[in-house]
């Protein structure tokens, strides 16, 4: 609960100072007065006090009115220099109050609020313990000392939750979206329901708004949702980096790994995994290679190493042999890197063409959600039906006479998708097959560099000294043990490599777990109540208040969990229209008392985190004249559990204000201002 | 009972896919985007639309744009869309449009869906390319670009 006590509005001048102070009950308070009398001031400073001023459109004082900023009226047209103001906002909950001072002018920053821990307003004689906070600053709405929002929000009893913004971090809802759903405000207030409300980013936050004042289940089952959805993509892309490092590893021996793949797997074991070579032009196991060379190696070490005259008739042999190999690798050798020029100039070929039909996409899919937001705003062409004569029309803008049957979009997009899938494959078999080509390229080209050397030196042993020992079969050795250790370590450090994935996996699997315990229908039962609650009400409430646009009977409080969730639709043919365009101007005004006041009423009958606070300025809008004022004016003063506020200079007419209140008098408030709302202290 | 010589065959033709800007709607929204976000008054001639809807089309056209723009290349030569003007009258139709002599304006129900639009996160791309241009393509402006056409 939340009640306003009082309000008192201090502002320094050369002649003295102005004060304004209200004290307020439960119930119905009606502030009156003619247009130029400071109401619009008394409640701006309710919501700087609040440092809820960005929904007037801006942050801290420069969105007070110039009265408290620099000059104010004495009397008829004599103004005075403004040399300090501030204000104070005696605050109740069901405990404890507080008292909120914030300047608007004078040398302390509009970001310092001062609370003090008592009724400093309507029990002024007592002492109070007091506490500087912040504002607007970082940490202003997290700072469990000294940030104003973190210690108004505990005030008021909430526990704002996480969401995700649009950037794809998740953190708490502002408080400052929370307001507009009961403090409608005069300027921007009655354009729409919840208009006032900051974005910041936020997704359907209008909907969040509700959901949180309604205190729904669904909260909670959505953001477990979003949280399987975001902690899903961090893994993904962990094992997208370490996948990444992987490769980067085993192309250093140019080798291939399977088992492992470059998107999370629940169930994967350290047995499935095998590293494959390229060799010699054929892809095998690299543990059969390793226990191939360790055995030649042994073979090589046990044998004692022959004389170049011993062995130089064979030697001219192998010679011959490895010229001709030599000259067959290269014509290998350059017919792989043709083929590998080419396989390149194709792939970018299919990469241009990719970035065509994936904007393609895109646009289609805009073109999908313009015709859905059309049908929404009851467009013809979204029906594809003419706006003139309301004939149906062809979907495209190609001449009638084309006579073409076009796809639907939901047909067109599928079709984009299977042209984006056809490239993607393509593309995909290439780039595996560039891969292995430039594997099996570098692995030919180690065996060119080694049958040179083994030339070189085998020419060397035939030049040589026929006693010494042959190089050539040295030569062999050395690099034969080289190899070996090479490729020994690289085993090792894949295999430490793959225990990651395996705890990745693990992980991942607790991830799937959560989203498969997910109920798939986000509402619980309660929610389903308070929304049944809430359209009984607002339907009611609409009737009362004698709303007359078409669609009435259509219209409903929206369960679409994507769409104007818990916000009234009018519900066409199954399509679901915002009342914003079906509904004339002072309609709209209708909706939005009726709306707003169901929304208190439920959360009356129910425990939830609306504070049973509702305050209307200027709520008599759009030439919306008398039919429905009366009846909304009797329904806040009927309620004596909430308190309410109204606003209005009554069109500066007294029977219009007579006919507003007529059955209520002396059952509210009366706040009638005659001159100025702040006037000079006598 | 049908034998192969009377065995009747009947052709039917396929749906056949449409390009996003040949969708009425869809143009019509870019036409709505344009006046908003890129002429003064919500207001504009056929001219200007052509040239913002031509420019939206490729990367190509987009850079090819800034050239004409900003560096006052003579002979500027867009291509002009039959489609638009379809579009235009759609969108009058819809109450989204209206005439004022020979330029189009945005009503308030074209705001509206404006807004809608953009609160949707919709044309995103499109969106971004308007606000960079701003207003900075002004009516003499093209119309001093349309005088090199003749030439």
């Amino acid at each position: 609960m939340l009640k306003i006590n009082k309000i008192k509005i201090e502002v320094n001048t050369i002649e003295g100072i102005f004060l304004g102070e209200y004290t307020f009950d439960m119930g119905l308070n009606v502030i009156k007065g003619l247009n130029t009398s400071g109401k619009s001031t008394l409640f701006q400073a309710m919501l700087y006090a609040l440092g809820i001023e960005e929904l007037l459109g801006g942050k801290n004082a420069k969105m007070m009115q110039s009265a408290l900023r620099e000059k104010i009226e004495k009397e008829e047209e004599k103004f005075i220099e403004v040399t300090a103001s501030k204000v104070f906002l005696e605050l109740q909950n069901l405990e404890k109050s507080i008292t909120i001072e914030r300047t608007i002018r004078g040398e302390k920053s509009p970001k310092l609020v001062r609370i003090y821990y008592g009724n400093l307003l309507t029990k002024p004689d007592m002492l109070y313990e007091s506490i500087d906070t912040w504002i607007h600053d970082p940490g202003g709405a997290s700072n469990k000392n000294r940030g104003f929002h973190y210690l108004l929000e505990e005030f008021l009893g909430w526990k704002l939750p996480k969401v995700v913004y649009n950037n794809g971090s998740f953190r708490k809802l502002y408080l400052q979206s929370i307001f507009p759903g009961f403090i409608i405000e005069q300027k921007g207030g009655w354009s729409d329901l919840l208009s006032t409300i900051p974005h910041y980013g936020i997704k359907n936050v209008e909907s969040k708004s509700i959901e949180f004042l309604l205190k729904l289940d669904v909260f909670e089952n959505e953001q477990a949702k979003l949280k399987v959805k975001s902690d899903k993509l961090a893994i993904q892309n962990e094992w997208k980096t370490k996948y990444n490092n992987l490769q980067y590893l085993l192309n250093r021996g140019d080798l291939e790994i399977s088992g492992i793949n470059n998107f999370p797997e629940t169930l994967i074991n350290s047995e499935g995994v095998a590293l494959y070579l390229f060799f010699n032009g054929r892809r095998r196991l690299l543990n059969e290679i390793l226990y191939d060379w360790k055995e030649e190696f042994k073979e090589l070490s046990s044998r004692k190493i022959a004389t170049n005259l011993m062995i130089n008739q064979q030697n001219l042999k192998y010679l011959n042999s490895n010229q001709s190999e030599l000259e067959e690798l290269i014509i290998r050798w350059e017919f792989l890197s043709q083929n590998i020029k080419i396989r390149k100039s194709k792939i970018e070929q299919y990469e241009i063409q990719l970035k065509d039909v994936q904007e393609e996409l895109r646009k289609n899919k805009d073109v999908e959600k313009i015709y859905k937001l059309g049908g929404e705003a009851n467009i013809s062409l979204a029906k594809k039906k003419c706006p003139t004569c309301n004939q149906p029309i062809e979907d495209s803008l190609f001449p009638i006479d084309a006579d073409l049957n076009p796809m639907s979009i939901g047909e067109n997009i599928k079709y984009i998708k299977a042209q984006e899938k056809m490239i993607l494959a393509f593309l995909q078999v290439e780039r595996s097959e560039l891969i292995k080509e430039e594997r099996n390229a570098s692995q030919l080209y180690k065996n060119l560099n080694d049958i040179r050397i083994s030339i070189r030196s085998l020419k060397k042993s035939l030049i040589e000294d026929d006693r010494i020992p042959s190089e050539a079969q040295i030569e062999k050795k050395i690099r034969l043990e080289t190899k070996i250790s090479f490729y020994t370590k690289l085993v090792e450090e894949t295999n430490d490599a793959v225990e990651e994935f395996l705890v990745l996996s693990d992980k991942y699997n607790e991830i799937i777990g959560r989203e498969r315990k997910l109920p798939s229908n986000l509402m619980s039962r309660l929610d389903y109540d308070k929304f049944k609650t809430l359209e009984k009400r607002f339907k009611l409430l609409l009737t009362t208040f004698e709303y007359s646009s078409k669609g009435r009977d259509n219209i409903a409080i929206s369960k679409d969990i994507e769409k104007r969730f818990g916000l009234p639709v009018v519900e066409d043919e199954g399509i679901k229209y915002s009342l914003r365009y079906d509904s004339s101007g002072s309609d709209l005004i209708r909706t939005i008392w009726a709306y707003s006041i169901a929304l208190l009423e439920t959360s009356l009958l129910y425990n939830t985190n609306h504070p049973g606070l509702l305050i209307f300025d200027e709520p008599a809008q759009q030439g919306v004249g008398h039919s429905g004022f009366n009846e909304m004016m009797i329904r806040l003063a009927s309620n004596k559990k909430v308190q309410s506020f109204v606003i209005s200079s009554f069109n500066e007419s007294k029977s219009y204000y007579e006919n507003s209140v007529k059955g209520i008098e002396g059952k509210f408030k009366l706040i009638d201002i005659s001159f100025k709302s702040i006037s000079i202290k006598s | 009972m049908y034998s192969i010589d009377n065995l009747p065959i009947i052709f039917r033709s396929k749906n056949i896919p449409i390009p996003s800007g040949y969708r009425p709607l869809y143009k019509l929204s870019i036409i709505l985007l344009i006046l908003k976000f890129c002429c003064r008054g919500k207001k504009s001639s056929l001219l200007r639309i052509q040239l913002f809807s031509w420019a939206l089309k490729s990367v190509e056209s987009k850079d090819r744009f800034w050239e004409i723009v900003t560096e006052e290349i003579n002979g500027s030569i867009w291509t002009l869309d039959p489609t638009i003007i379809r579009a235009i009258n759609f969108g009058i139709g819809e109450r989204l449009l209206e005439r004022v002599s020979t330029s189009v304006k945005l009503t308030q129900k074209g705001i509206k869906l404006v807004k809608d639009i953009t609160d949707n996160d919709m044309m995103i791309k499109e969106i971004d390319f308007m606000k960079q241009v701003g207003f900075q393509v002004t009516e003499s402006k093209i119309t001093e670009m349309s005088k090199n056409w003749n030439t």
